[in-house]
């Protein structure tokens, strides 16, 4: 079968009708999840680096990159609810977004809003915040950097208006996501047991201050680096 | 990170983006929670500055959730990173204590917002458990203050001032009763409730609420 999902995936890859068979590949990419999850990895970042110039329209990122998140969650989420969702992104995205840097690069470097489009996409806040308090540094200082340069951050194609007052989801709203996000792993009843040997270490709150100087812009300074002092300030008294 | 530091760049951070609620509502609101962890008067002047800045939104009840319900919720979640208790008593212990001295804000929220902030389909609205601490730590200026401002506000639609006070008085007779704080209500807190009556123009709110606050024991049970 997986042979089958591959010779498949390699018919429709180089075609030139590749634009219109996009979604049949992410089913493939989907299927192949299930028997080679490092393949169907690869397989999704050629297309993403194929379909990169069409990342900053909302409903590529729907088709592309939260179809593939969504796909996952809906596996493995074995309560079948939202509550679940930080420990299905937790055990089973974050280990193959920390070996393969390429895809990092794409989702928080070069798609509409880094993945975050609407109320119920919000993969990629998720997978910040775990990544944050499973302590990986160099993987928060890259993907912040990444997220600071995202030119597609509040692009003028999103209009996705799912949250009344806010009209654009920028980079202050994406961080500010990602801090609600390590709240509730770290505070929530519902999460305690699992995420409870997690913790906010100092050379991660080191890193997190340190990200913002990577920032040069005023105003985009200003609307990070207050998520992030709250993140890095986790449990602080002042 | 220093705490000078940090409540520094706070600062900077809420003055560079402060006339964009409209598009950076959920950083701002995050920026006045995180603040009050380290100076509740600061806290309270960014709040009372988008407060003042974006009137149209405390008239509506769309606006008025965001703007105070919002900031009032996120307030007690960034607190309870710090302290275990039950959120409403962060926001008494906190909160009130500086927000009962500010008649600005009091204002605000009591007299121009959208139903005092407080919607008809919430026991424990946030405007209501700041009210109910005004009572039970005894700022009877702050408890005189809000009854008057409810008595004129004219955006009142879905909770009366009635209904406003008697689920007040419900919530702190839960509070006397589950034995975890003591507090006491002293003679200016009941003469300020018994004065504000007047305000109450239902005969029948009015006599639900004279009972229910000759009822107020004068302090909550402890074990």
């Amino acid at each position: 079968m997986k042979n089958v999902i591959y010779n498949k995936y390699l018919s429709y890859i180089d075609s030139e009708h590749f634009n219109n068979l996009t979604n049949t590949l992410i089913q493939c990419v989907i299927d192949m999840e299930e028997y080679d999850t490092d393949l169907a990895m690869e397989m999704w970042r050629n297309i993403l680096s194929k379909k990169i110039d069409t990342l900053c329209y909302k409903n590529v990122v729907e088709d592309v990159v939260c179809r593939v998140f969504s796909s996952i969650n809906k596996k493995y989420n074995k309560y079948n609810n939202v509550d679940y969702i930080c420990e299905v992104m937790m055990q089973h995205v974050v280990p193959f977004l920390e070996k393969n840097d390429y895809l990092v690069e794409i989702i928080y470097g070069n798609t509409l809003n880094a993945g975050y489009i609407g109320y119920n996409q919000n993969f990629t806040p998720i997978c910040l915040a775990c990544i944050i308090i499973d302590d990986k540094p160099d993987l928060v200082y890259r993907i912040m950097g990444l997220l600071y340069k995202n030119k597609m951050m509040s692009s003028p194609n999103c209009s996705y208006f799912e949250e009344a007052a806010e009209k654009e989801y920028n980079i202050g709203k994406f961080l500010t996501a990602t801090y609600e996000y390590v709240w509730w792993m770290l505070l929530s009843d519902t999460k305690k047991e699992f995420f409870s040997k997690y913790r906010i270490s100092e050379r991660m709150k080191e890193c997190l201050v340190e990200s913002i100087k990577l920032i040069t812009k005023n105003k985009e300074r200003a609307e990070c680096t207050i998520p992030i002092l709250a993140i890095a300030n986790f449990g602080c008294r002042g | 990170m220093n705490t000078d530091v940090t409540i520094k760049s706070l600062c900077d951070s809420f003055e560079q983006i402060k006339n964009f609620w409209e598009t950076k509502s959920s950083v701002l609101t995050l920026c006045i929670a995180e603040m009050m962890k380290y100076d509740a008067e600061i806290s309270l002047d960014m709040w009372c500055y988008l407060l003042k800045n974006n009137k149209k939104d405390i008239k509506t009840r769309e606006g008025s959730e965001l703007i105070i319900k919002g900031v009032l919720e996120k307030t007690e979640e960034v607190l309870a990173t710090i302290d275990d208790r039950d959120e409403e008593f962060l926001i008494g212990e906190y909160v009130v204590p500086y927000l009962a001295k500010r008649v600005d804000i009091l204002e605000l929220i009591y007299k121009k917002s959208f139903c005092a902030g407080s919607h008809q389909y919430e026991y424990m609205g946030e405007t209501t458990v700041c009210f109910v601490f005004m009572i039970l730590k005894g700022y009877s200026d702050a408890v005189r203050n809000v009854m008057y401002f409810l008595s004129k506000n004219t955006r009142m639609k879905e909770v009366s001032i009635g209904n406003f006070l008697t689920n007040s008085l419900e919530i702190i007779e839960r509070i006397f009763n589950n034995n975890e704080v003591y507090y006491e209500i002293g003679d200016d807190i009941k003469n300020a409730l018994l004065d504000s009556l007047a305000y109450i123009k239902n005969k029948s709110e009015r006599a639900e609420c004279s009972i229910a606050i000759m009822s107020l024991p004068n302090h909550s049970i402890t074990e």
